[in-house]
C-alpha cells in the first residue's frame, strides 16, 4: 500500500507536469524572440504599423530568420484585415514545416483575436486535417499545444462540442500518461456540461461518455483528479434525478477521498485542495433536497434524518475547509436551513462554531486579490464572505476594503452603498461603531492617494458628520485643512481649523490648528479674526521660538485693524522678551538668527505704531516724540537693517512735526550718506510726502506734493507716477490724477504710459469721471492691445461704457454705448486664460446687464456663476461669493423661490463660514416661508 | 417532547435535531425556564403584569408574565370568521368582532393576532390613521426580535397612507440602524420607494441597491431588492442592471419579480 504522502506527490507532479505542458509557455527567449514578442504585443495594441517598421529592421539584420519574422508579418496582415495577403505570404513558404504551421496557426489565433470564429475554425481544422492518425513525432509537442490551445479557445466561446473535439486531437498527440488523465478529466467535465443541454439519447452518450473517461482516470491512480471524478460521476446521477444514486457514489468513493484528504493534511498542503469539501458540500445539498421531498410526503422522521445529515456535512465543509470554495456556502445553505426548520417547528441546536478562523479564512483570499490590485475579484470575495458572515467581528474591516476596491474600481455608486452601510448600521452600533469610523477614514486616505479629491472631500464630510466623536476626528479636520490651505481654499481650511479650536481643545493637533486658523485668516486680510485666535494662541503656547512668532504676528495683525495700542503692547512684550530673556525663547543658533530678525521687526513697528497714533489729541505729540526714540533706538541697534532708511525718513519727519529741525537734517544727512542709493534718499521729497501720509498727516503730506508740482523740471515722469499711485492707494484720487496727468505730459516711455494710462483710467472711475475713464483706456488700447493691463482695463472700460449708456436717454446711443459696453468686454475676453478672469467677466456681464434694465439676463449670468463655477478654486470662490451677493435679492424680488432656496442650500454648503452665511440662512427661511404661504409642495420628510 | 435523532457523520461536529410535538390539549403556559403548565383556563390581568392562571386541579395560580415565554389558549370561535372578511375584502364586518376579540383575549396572542387582522381591515379601508394606531398597539405589546417583516411592512404602510412621513422615516432609520437584518433589509427597501416617490432617484437606488449587495443573506427580500435595483441601474443605463436581472432570474426563478423582469 502507498504511502498517504506518495499520492499527493504524484497529484503535485500531475499538475506542475501539466503545466507544463501547457501551449505558450515561456520559451528560452533570443534577443530576436523578445524583439518579435514585442512586435506581437505592439500588434495588440493596434500599432502595425510600427511593428512593420520593426519587422522591418529585424529582417534586414536577421535575414536567415524569414520564417520566425514572417509568424509576425502574418499577426500584423491579418490585424489589417489582410487575411488573403497573410495566406499569400504563408504559402510561399514550405507547407510542410513547423515554422510554416506556426504561421498558419498564428492567422487563426489572429483571426479569433478579430472575433472571426468561422474562418479561425476553418485554419485549425485545416491543420489538424494534415495528421488523421495524429502528428509525426518532429512536431508532436508543437501539435498537442495547439491543439490544446484550440480546444480552450473554443470553450471559452461556448463552443463546447468543438473543445471537446480539439481535446481529441490532443490524444492524439500521445500526451505523456498524467497529463492525458487531467485531459480526460477536463474531458468528461465538458461531455456533463454537454449532455446536460441536451436531452433523450444523447444526453444519455454524453453522460456514458463521462462516466468512460471518468473510469479510465480511476483505474490509473489516486490523486486530485481521481477526486474529481467521484465529483463529476455524483452530478451525473444527480443530474438523471437518481438522488440515492448521486449520494451513493460519494458515499462509496469516501473513503479513498478520506486517504486523500488525509495525504494532504499530513503533507501540509492547505485542505481547500481537498475533493472532500466539494464531496461532502454535495452530500450536503442531496440529502437536504431529500429531506424537503420527505416533509412534503409528509414523512417527518424520515425527515429529520436526513435533515440531520445534511446539517452535519454542510457544518464539516464551513469548519473544516473553511478557505475551500464550498465553505460559504455550504455554510449559508446550512444557516438557511435551521432557519427554514425553526420555521416549521422544529428545535435546531447547532454546535458553536468560532466563527473566527473560517472568516480568517476566507478573507485571506480577498485580501491576498487586494494587495494584488486585482480589484473586481477582490469584491466578488468580499461580498461572499461579507453575506455569509455579516456583522461579525472583523466584517468592519472587510467592508472598508471593499469600498477601497469600488474606489479603485471608480465606482462610486457601489463605493457610496459599502459607504452607507458601514455608516448608517454599523456606525449607529457600539461595537462596530470605532472600526466603522476608522474604516472610513482608510477609505479617504485611500481616495487621498489616487487624487480623488471628490470621494475624499465625500468621504471626510461623512465622517465629520457620522462619527463626530471618533478619536482620530481632530486630526482628520486638521489634515483636510492641511489640503484646502495648500489649494489657498482659506475660507475652507479656516472651516476646518475652526472645529479642531473649538471642540477638540485637547487633541495634539489643537495649537497647530490655532496656528494654521491665524495664518488663514491673515491671508484672508481678516485681521480681526486673526488677532482673536493669535490671543489664544499665545496664551497657550508654552515659551520657545514659536511664542516669539505668534507674539509678533499678534501684534501685526493688531497693527492692520488699527489697534495700535495693543499691538504695541506686544511689540514691547516681544522686544522685553527676546531681549531681557532670550534663552526663553531659543536655545539654537537658528532660532537666535529668526528672532533677532523678528526683534528687528519689532522694534522698527512699534516705532511705527506710535507715530501713527492720532488719540487722544493732546498726547499726540507725545506719541510722535516716542516714535522718534523708538526709531532712534531701532537704528542704534539695527544700523545696516533694510528698514532703517524707511526709519531715518520717518523720524526725520517726525522731527520736522516736532520742529527738531537740526535732528531732521542730521537724520535726512545720514540718510543720503548712509543709504545713497535707497528710495527715500533718491526721491526725498515724494519719501517725506509718502511718510506723512501714512502718519495721517493729509494735509501737511497733500503740501508737500504740491511742492513737486510747483517745480516740475526737477522730478521726473517715473516719480510722478509713484506718487500718483501712493495717492491712489490712500484713496486720494485727485492729487493721484494730477501726478498721473503731469507724468503723462513728460512723455513718458511706451511701457510707463500703459501704466500711466490704465491708473488714470482707474483714479477717474473712482471720481465718477466714465468719459476721461473712456479717453485714457481707448488710447491705451490704441497703444497696446494686448499689454498686462488688458484685461482690467477691459473691466473699467466696460463699466464705463455701460454707465454711459445707463445715463443715455435717447435710445439709438443708449444701443451704441451698450454695445461698446460688451464688445470691449469681448476683446478683453480673448486674453482671459485664469479661470477667476473668467469669473469675474461674467460677473462684470452681470453688472452691465443691470445697468442696461435687463436683469433678468443678469440673473442668467450671476446663476450661471453660482451652478457652475468650480468651488474648489481658491481665486474664483471670491467671485461666486459677489455673484451670491448679487442675485440673492433679485430672485427674491421676483418670488425665485426655489432657486433662492437651492442658493442658500448651496451657499451654506460651500462656504460653511463664508461672510454671508448669516444672510443665507435668512435667504432660505424667506424662501421657505414664501413657498409655505403659496402653498408649495414641503420638503422631503 | 423531545426527539434526538441525529449524529450521523463520525467526525466530532455534529447538529441536533428535535421535533416539537404540534398537539394541543389544554390551556398551556410555557414558561421561559421551559416549564409547562397545563391549564383548565387562562387570563392575563394587564394591570398587574400576571396571568391569572386555573391549573387542572382547579386551584388558580398567578404567574408573573415576566416569567412567561408564552400561552397557549383555543383560537377563539369568532377569528376565523373575522379573517375570512377580511381576506374577502369585507372590513366593515370583520371590524366589529375583531375589537371584541381583542377585549377578550388580552395578554392571550390572539389579541394580536386580531390587532393585526384588524390593522389590515383598516389599511384595506384606506384608515391609516387608525391602522397605525393598531399596529402601534401591537409593536408595544410584541418584543421587536418577535414581529415579523410582514407585520413591520403593514404599519409602515399604514403611516404611509395616514402621510405621517416623519414618523416613517424616523422608523425606518431607526430599524436600518438598529433591527434585525432581516428587519432592516426590509426598511431599506422601504426607505428607497420613499425616496423614489419623492423623486430621490439616486437616494432610493443607493437603498436598493444595498439591499442587493450587502444583504444577500435576507433571501425573502433579494427579488424585489435585485429587481428595482435593476430598475435604476436601467434609468442610469448602467449595463449592471443586466447583471442583477440575471442573478434574479437564475437565484429566484419562481419569484414574481424574475417574472417580471425579462425585458427589463
Amino acid at each position: 500500500m502507498r504511502r498517504a504522502g506518495s499520492i499527493w506527490v504524484v497529484g503535485v507532479a500531475t499538475v506542475l507536469l501539466f503545466i507544463g505542458a501547457l501551449p505558450g509557455r515561456a520559451q528560452s527567449e533570443d534577443a530576436l524572440q523578445r524583439e518579435l514578442n514585442f512586435c506581437s504585443a505592439l500588434v495588440k495594441w493596434r500599432f502595425s504599423d510600427y511593428a512593420t517598421r520593426l519587422v522591418d529592421n529585424l529582417e534586414k539584420n536577421n535575414p536567415s530568420e524569414k520564417g520566425r519574422l514572417a509568424r509576425v508579418r502574418v499577426e500584423i496582415l491579418t490585424s489589417q484585415g489582410k487575411a488573403d495577403e497573410a495566406r499569400a505570404l504563408i504559402k510561399t513558404f514550405p507547407p510542410d514545416s513547423t515554422a510554416t504551421y506556426g504561421m498558419l496557426l498564428a492567422l487563426g489565433d489572429s483571426l479569433y483575436g478579430m472575433g472571426k470564429l468561422n474562418e479561425a475554425k476553418a485554419v485549425y481544422r485545416g491543420f489538424f486535417a494534415n495528421f488523421e492518425k495524429g502528428p509525426p513525432p518532429e512536431i508532436a509537442k508543437f501539435y498537442q499545444e495547439s491543439a490544446y490551445k484550440y480546444s480552450q479557445m473554443m470553450a471559452m466561446t461556448g463552443n463546447d462540442k468543438e473543445a471537446l473535439l480539439a481535446y481529441e486531437f490532443v490524444l492524439l498527440s500521445k500526451p505523456e500518461p498524467d497529463v492525458e488523465r487531467r485531459l480526460q478529466i477536463e474531458m468528461a467535465e465538458l461531455c456533463l456540461k454537454v449532455g446536460r443541454q441536451e436531452s433523450g439519447k444523447v444526453r444519455d452518450d454524453y453522460f456514458a461518455r463521462a462516466k468512460k473517461l471518468c473510469e479510465l482516470v480511476q483505474w490509473k491512480g489516486l490523486d486530485l483528479w481521481f477526486g474529481q471524478s467521484v465529483v463529476i460521476l455524483a452530478h451525473i446521477e444527480q443530474l438523471k434525478g437518481n438522488r440515492k444514486g448521486a449520494m451513493d457514489t460519494i458515499t462509496t468513493y469516501l473513503p479513498m477521498l478520506k486517504e486523500l484528504d488525509d495525504a494532504l493534511k499530513a503533507e501540509n498542503y492547505p485542505l481547500k485542495l481537498s475533493p472532500m469539501a466539494q464531496c461532502r458540500y454535495i452530500l450536503g445539498t442531496l440529502y437536504e433536497d431529500e429531506a424537503r421531498a420527505l416533509i412534503v410526503e409528509e414523512k417527518k422522521d424520515e425527515a429529520v434524518k436526513a435533515f440531520g445529515q445534511a446539517l452535519n456535512h454542510l457544518y464539516n465543509v464551513f469548519v473544516k475547509y473553511p478557505d475551500s470554495t464550498w465553505a460559504p456556502d455550504a455554510g449559508a445553505r446550512a444557516e438557511r436551513m435551521a432557519t427554514d426548520l425553526k420555521d416549521m417547528g422544529f428545535k435546531v441546536k447547532l454546535p458553536e462554531i468560532n466563527l473566527a478562523p473560517v472568516i480568517e479564512a476566507q478573507l485571506k483570499e480577498a485580501r491576498l486579490l487586494f494587495s494584488q490590485q486585482d480589484f473586481k475579484a477582490a469584491c466578488a470575495k468580499y461580498l461572499t464572505v461579507l453575506n455569509v458572515f455579516p456583522e461579525q467581528p472583523g466584517s468592519v474591516q472587510s467592508l472598508g476594503e471593499l469600498g477601497q476596491c469600488y474606489l479603485n474600481l471608480q465606482d462610486k455608486l457601489f463605493m457610496r452603498v459599502v459607504v452607507q452601510e458601514l455608516s448608517d448600521r454599523y456606525g449607529a452600533r457600539a461595537n462596530f461603531r470605532d472600526d466603522a469610523g476608522t474604516a472610513l477614514v482608510r477609505l479617504a486616505r485611500a481616495a487621498e492617494e489616487i487624487n480623488d479629491n471628490e470621494s475624499l472631500a465625500f468621504l471626510n464630510q461623512l465622517f465629520f458628520e457620522k462619527f463626530s466623536d471618533h478619536k482620530q476626528v481632530p486630526s482628520m479636520l486638521y489634515q483636510s485643512g492641511e489640503r484646502q490651505l495648500e489649494k489657498e481654499n482659506y475660507d475652507l481650511a479656516v472651516s476646518y481649523y475652526s472645529q479642531v479650536a473649538q471642540d477638540y481643545t485637547n487633541a495634539s493637533v489643537y495649537l497647530a490648528s490655532l496656528n494654521r486658523l491665524s495664518l488663514c485668516y491673515t491671508k484672508r486680510g481678516d485681521w480681526s479674526n486673526a488677532v482673536d485666535v493669535l490671543t489664544r494662541y499665545t496664551a497657550e503656547l508654552p515659551f520657545g521660538p514659536q511664542l516669539a512668532s505668534a507674539r509678533f504676528r499678534l501684534a501685526d495683525a493688531n497693527r492692520q485693524v488699527d489697534r495700535l495700542i495693543p499691538a504695541i503692547n506686544e511689540y514691547f512684550k516681544l522686544i522685553k522678551g527676546l531681549t531681557e530673556e532670550e534663552a526663553k525663547y531659543a536655545s539654537t543658533p537658528d532660532e537666535k538668527a529668526a528672532n533677532r530678525k523678528l526683534l528687528e521687526q519689532a522694534m522698527f513697528w512699534k516705532a511705527y505704531c506710535y507715530s501713527r497714533l492720532r488719540e487722544p489729541a493732546d498726547k499726540v505729540s507725545s506719541h510722535q516724540a516716542q516714535a522718534a526714540e523708538d526709531y532712534a533706538a531701532f537704528l542704534k541697534m539695527f544700523p545696516k537693517s533694510e528698514l532703517s532708511p524707511s526709519a531715518l525718513s520717518s523720524r526725520g519727519v517726525l522731527l520736522l512735526i516736532l520742529n527738531r529741525n537740526a535732528e531732521a537734517a542730521e537724520c535726512y544727512d545720514r540718510l543720503s550718506r548712509e543709504f545713497p542709493q535707497s528710495e527715500q534718499a533718491r526721491n526725498a521729497v515724494f519719501a517725506r510726502g509718502t511718510s506723512l501720509l501714512e502718519m495721517g498727516q493729509k494735509d501737511q503730506a497733500a503740501k508737500v506734493f504740491e511742492e513737486m508740482f510747483a517745480s516740475p523740471g526737477k522730478f521726473g515722469a517715473p516719480q510722478f507716477y509713484q506718487a500718483g499711485r501712493v495717492m491712489l492707494e490712500q484713496n486720494e484720487n485727485g492729487i493721484a490724477i494730477r501726478a498721473f496727468e503731469q507724468a503723462l505730459r513728460g512723455k513718458p516711455e511706451k511701457a510707463l504710459e500703459e501704466a500711466l494710462r490704465y491708473y488714470l483710467g482707474m483714479a477717474y472711475s473712482a471720481n465718477g469721471d466714465t468719459r476721461n475713464v473712456i479717453r485714457h483706456l481707448e488710447a491705451l488700447k490704441a497703444l497696446n492691445a494686448s499689454s498686462g493691463f488688458t484685461v482690467e482695463a477691459g473691466f473699467l472700460l466696460s463699466k464705463a461704457y455701460a454707465t454711459m449708456g445707463k445715463q443715455e436717454t435717447a435710445e439709438e446711443p443708449r444701443l451704441k454705448m451698450f454695445n461698446s459696453a460688451i464688445r470691449v468686454m469681448n476683446q478683453a475676453s480673448r486674453l482671459m486664460t485664469k479661470p477667476e478672469e473668467r469669473a469675474r467677466r461674467d460677473f462684470e456681464l452681470a453688472g452691465i446687464q443691470i445697468l442696461k434694465g435687463d436683469p433678468e439676463s443678469a440673473i442668467a449670468s450671476h446663476q450661471r456663476l453660482v451652478l457652475l463655477s468650480d468651488y474648489g478654486n481658491a481665486k474664483v470662490r471670491p467671485v461666486i461669493e459677489q455673484a451670491f451677493e448679487a442675485v440673492m435679492p433679485l430672485l427674491l424680488e421676483r418670488d425665485m423661490n426655489q432657486d433662492l432656496m437651492d442658493n442658500a442650500t448651496l451657499y451654506l454648503q460651500q462656504f460653511p463660514n463664508g461672510r454671508l452665511m448669516v444672510q443665507a440662512r435668512q435667504w432660505r427661511e424667506k424662501a421657505q416661508q414664501k413657498m409655505a404661504m403659496a402653498g408649495a409642495a414641503p420638503v422631503a420628510p | 417532547m423531545k426527539k434526538t435523532i441525529l449524529s450521523g457523520w463520525p467526525l466530532a461536529l455534529s447538529t441536533v435535531l428535535a421535533m416539537a410535538a404540534p398537539e394541543l390539549r389544554a390551556d398551556r403556559v410555557i414558561m421561559k425556564s421551559g416549564q409547562v403548565f397545563e391549564a383548565k383556563s387562562i387570563r392575563f390581568k394587564p394591570s398587574a403584569q400576571e396571568y391569572s392562571v386555573v391549573t387542572l386541579d382547579n386551584i388558580t395560580t398567578p404567574i408573573p408574565a415576566k416569567n412567561v415565554e408564552k400561552v397557549e389558549v383555543p383560537k377563539p370561535a369568532a377569528l376565523a370568521a373575522a379573517q375570512a372578511n377580511v381576506a374577502a375584502g369585507k372590513y366593515d364586518a370583520a371590524i366589529g368582532p375583531l375589537g371584541a376579540i381583542i377585549t377578550e383575549n388580552v395578554g392571550l396572542e390572539w389579541d394580536n393576532t386580531a390587532r393585526d387582522l384588524l390593522g389590515q381591515a383598516y389599511l384595506g379601508k384606506r384608515d391609516g390613521k387608525k391602522a397605525v394606531s393598531i399596529y402601534k398597539e401591537y409593536l408595544e405589546n410584541v418584543p421587536a426580535e418577535k414581529v415579523s417583516l410582514d407585520i413591520r411592512r403593514r404599519y409602515w404602510d399604514a403611516l404611509k397612507i395616514a402621510e405621517m412621513f416623519p414618523t416613517l422615516k424616523n422608523d425606518l432609520e431607526k430599524v436600518i440602524k438598529e433591527g434585525s437584518r432581516p428587519m432592516a433589509a426590509l426598511a431599506q427597501m422601504m426607505r428607497g420607494e420613499m425616496y423614489a416617490a419623492q423623486g430621490q432617484k439616486n437616494e432610493a437606488l443607493l437603498d436598493f441597491l444595498r439591499t442587493a449587495l450587502l444583504y444577500e443573506d435576507v433571501k425573502p427580500i433579494q427579488p424585489e431588492a435585485l429587481f428595482k435595483a435593476a430598475q435604476r441601474l436601467d434609468e442610469l443605463r448602467d449595463p449592471r442592471a443586466a447583471e442583477l436581472r440575471k442573478k434574479l432570474a437564475q437565484d429566484y426563478p419562481n419569484s414574481p419579480y424574475a417574472k417580471n423582469a425579462g425585458g427589463g
